[in-house]
């Protein structure tokens, strides 16, 4: 293979790599997207014990009572 | 709630960079970025200091002011979050910044600078919780799945605490008072009421009779 076409296929590959480049055009309005509450989820795989999805004060009490697990100082279950 | 916060207790914290290992393993976090990291000071000299340090989630936060596209939001629970498919990757926020945080991988075209990636405070950004779209941008959503961030609770020296700001403060109060030293600091009646507020068993102060 020649020195020209090596590099013919090297500049080829290189132009090439932006068409791997992902669409990153704003939707017609353009503002941003809303985000979805924190304790609505619909994945089910990963779930903490005790936690229902949707419900804000099954969510609530379940933060609450996992950040006491780095407290020390709190009696333990 | 409250709003989320982190507290890394300097006195505890032994730059092992679990935190960082966490957080990468986490949300599959590409070479060259580090949504959270170590800083020691006086390091190698007796008395040593260390913090592991990422986005602080503030309550003025100065990347939301600099931001051109206005590409930042804040959700109820008080953790900024950023769109990725409004950002536009100038980099304002980073100066801003005083921690550090916000982050440029290299994975734009020909390897140039790419959209800006910050700690999430496991919370995901703007797309479907748990969805793959979300995960991909932003990294795993264990807020939505009722945990709190990896770092903070895998932290085995417990120096990194993270959630609610309240309970927080609280944890924090407790084991400073406990320790017996630390809430003489310059500051710290401020953030977390005077030496005397919240101490297990201690009786409330008498009222003055005039």
């Amino acid at each position: 293979m020649s020195a020209v076409r090596v590099a013919g296929l090297a500049m080829v590959a290189t132009v090439l790599v932006a068409c791997g480049e992902r669409v990153q055009t704003i939707p017609p309005g353009g503002e941003r997207k809303a985000d979805t509450a924190a304790w609505d989820n619909k994945d089910k795989r990963f779930l903490a014990p005790g936690f229902t999805p949707g419900n804000e004060t099954s969510w609530n009490a379940q933060l609450v009572d996992r950040a006491q697990g780095q407290n020390d100082y709190a009696p333990r279950k | 709630m409250a709003r989320m916060k982190f507290i890394c207790d300097a006195e505890r914290c032994i730059e092992c960079n679990g935190c960082v290992t966490a957080c990468k393993a986490e949300h599959d976090i590409p070479w060259g970025v580090n949504r959270r990291r170590v800083v020691t000071l006086n390091d190698g000299v007796p008395g040593e200091r260390s913090i592991s340090v990422a986005c602080m989630h503030c309550s003025d936060a100065p990347c939301m002011a600099v931001c051109p596209v206005d590409c930042f939001y804040r959700t109820p629970e008080g953790v900024v979050l950023h769109d990725k498919d409004i950002c536009i990757g100038c980099g304002y926020c980073s100066y801003a910044c005083p921690f550090g945080a916000p982050q440029f991988p290299t994975n734009g075209t020909f390897g140039l600078r790419g959209k800006m990636d910050k700690c999430t405070f496991c919370a995901g950004g703007p797309e479907e919780n748990g969805s793959q779209a979300e995960y991909e941008k932003y990294g795993r959503n264990r807020l939505a799945e009722g945990k709190l961030p990896a770092c903070a609770e895998m932290c085995s020296t417990k120096a990194l605490i993270g959630g609610d700001g309240d309970v927080v403060a609280d944890i924090f109060r407790t084991r400073v008072l406990n320790r017996g030293k630390g809430s003489e600091v310059w500051g710290w009646g401020t953030a977390y009421g005077r030496p005397t507020q919240g101490t297990p068993g201690a009786a409330p102060a008498p009222a003055k009779k005039s």
